[in-house]
């Protein structure tokens, strides 16, 4: 589904992303972790060419990434995002943010877009927010829409940028619930996060981070139990003191 | 004071709506300048960036009436042949073009990165995102600052009589020049200065209504 070979990005001076290789099968749950300023989120944003690469390449579905301009939306039609802040489109109603895609991009007729778009809110739990503006929303309730303004595309890959990062903790759960469900029914999803929770228990595969460099990659049982590099270890020594 | 006074409004009156129709006549060809602007200054592609800045940085700081002389009195020495009205409009639409192009233009950086982010994630082509998620949101912001561009284009229409149309100024100093002196000077002041506040004040009125009309839940 995806491919990443020999990425490299550079911000200023930072290295940001150094030699990266990665693939992602489909059906696969890739979840990157790491400490902060490790590359993860930057890593995730030039799958769908929000960061350019300054080498390297990456292709998805076998196609390597256009430059910017109608093919490059079209991919980006295939790759639903969910991001740390949500970024609903707050001029618009719960429905139209999430038939926005579907009407314009993929010509789908409105009464079409907007009956998908319900099956959608019932699916995460909102079916009576409908009609609502974001700024009425809680965090977590406008993840969940995120998350379905994604899935209405269709997607064949939804990648997750620390989608529970901005949220209180008592609103986590509901947004990693939806992608847990999204993962057990086979969704292909590359997902940032801190949640170590849900990488052991959602992902087929952990990918660790540090310093623009992927230093681990197993299995999570593996990766959390057994973690092979010392870099790893202390990671996990640090998020799992409490 | 108001000596003649029928004779007075007749001609003031008759300016007045020269007035408003040049205002707005030229708004509405500033709006579209603007609009054409800022969609070149957000764009991807360089040249486009370029020209926009060129034209703003031209407009914007040459003076009004300097503007409308090289029009008026320059292009025809190079062929280019028009009316005064003409002049008059397109002076003013394109020198006010180019301040209302920085106002959207605010009015789009106003807008978190996010929003187009997520536009453009969703597969929506750099016009898509910009007229259905962008400029929608940037209009609430932008229309207080383009009703003063409008309120300044007003006060701004003036000038034009410089090029011999018959406006509200213009028409005031005509009486106030009146070879048989039948018009008090202050009289015809202070109707002037009515007339420009009935003007301003409608406008302000209107885009009262267009910045509730736009208003939406935060």
């Amino acid at each position: 589904m995806v491919s990443i070979q020999g990425v490299n990005k550079h911000f200023g001076n930072l290295h940001a992303l150094k030699d990266i290789d990665l693939t992602v099968d489909d059906g696969e749950v890739v979840v990157l972790i790491g400490p902060s300023g490790s590359g993860k989120s930057t890593l995730c944003r030039t799958i769908n060419r929000l960061e350019t690469v300054d080498a390297g390449s990456i292709t998805v579905n076998g196609k390597p990434l256009p430059a910017e301009g109608r093919a490059l939306a079209n991919l980006r039609a295939d790759v639903g995002m969910v991001f740390q802040h949500f970024n609903l489109f707050a001029h618009l109603t719960v429905l139209q943010n999430i038939t926005l895609g579907p009407i314009k991009v993929r010509r789908t007729p409105k009464a079409k877009a907007e009956e998908r778009a319900r099956q959608l809110l019932q699916r995460v739990g909102l079916a009576d927010k409908a009609d609502a503006f974001p700024s009425q929303l809680s965090g977590g309730q406008q993840q969940r829409v995120a998350i379905a303004r994604g899935l209405a595309m269709d997607p064949k890959l939804m990648m997750f940028d620390e989608p529970t990062s901005a949220l209180d903790p008592e609103m986590i759960n509901e947004v990693l619930d939806v992608m847990q469900d999204l993962a057990r029914e086979g969704m292909t999803m590359v997902v940032v996060t801190h949640e170590m929770g849900f990488a052991r228990r959602a992902a087929n595969r952990v990918v660790f981070m540090a310093d623009g460099q992927i230093v681990e990659v197993a299995p999570p049982d593996e990766f959390f139990d057994d973690p092979k590099t010392a870099r790893a270890q202390d990671f996990l020594a640090k998020v799992m003191s409490h | 004071m108001f000596d003649n006074f029928d004779l007075m409004i007749e001609a003031l009156g008759a300016g007045m709506w020269t007035t408003v129709w040049v205002t707005l006549t030229s708004y509405a060809i500033a709006l579209v300048i603007g609009m054409v602007l800022v969609v070149m200054h957000v764009s991807p592609a360089f040249p486009a960036r370029w020209a926009a800045n060129a034209y703003t940085q031209l407009f914007r700081n040459v003076p009004l009436l300097a503007v409308l002389f090289i029009m008026y009195f320059g292009l025809p020495k190079v062929g280019i042949v028009a009316d005064n009205w003409v002049w008059a409009l397109l002076g003013l639409g394109m020198y006010t073009g180019a301040f209302v192009g920085e106002t959207m233009r605010s009015g789009i950086n106003s807008i978190p990165l996010g929003q187009s982010e997520a536009a453009r994630s969703l597969g929506l082509t750099f016009g898509q995102s910009l007229s259905s998620v962008i400029l929608p949101q940037s209009v609430r912001a932008v229309i207080p600052p383009l009703g003063s561009l409008l309120i300044a284009l007003v006060k701004n229409s003036a000038l034009v009589l410089a090029i011999g149309v018959p406006e509200l100024t213009a028409r005031s100093r005509r009486l106030i020049e009146d070879t048989q002196s039948r018009f008090d000077l202050w009289g015809v002041i202070i109707c002037v200065t009515v007339g420009y506040l009935l003007i301003a004040f409608v406008l302000s009125y209107l885009v009262r209504i267009a910045e509730k009309r736009t208003a939406f839940v935060r």
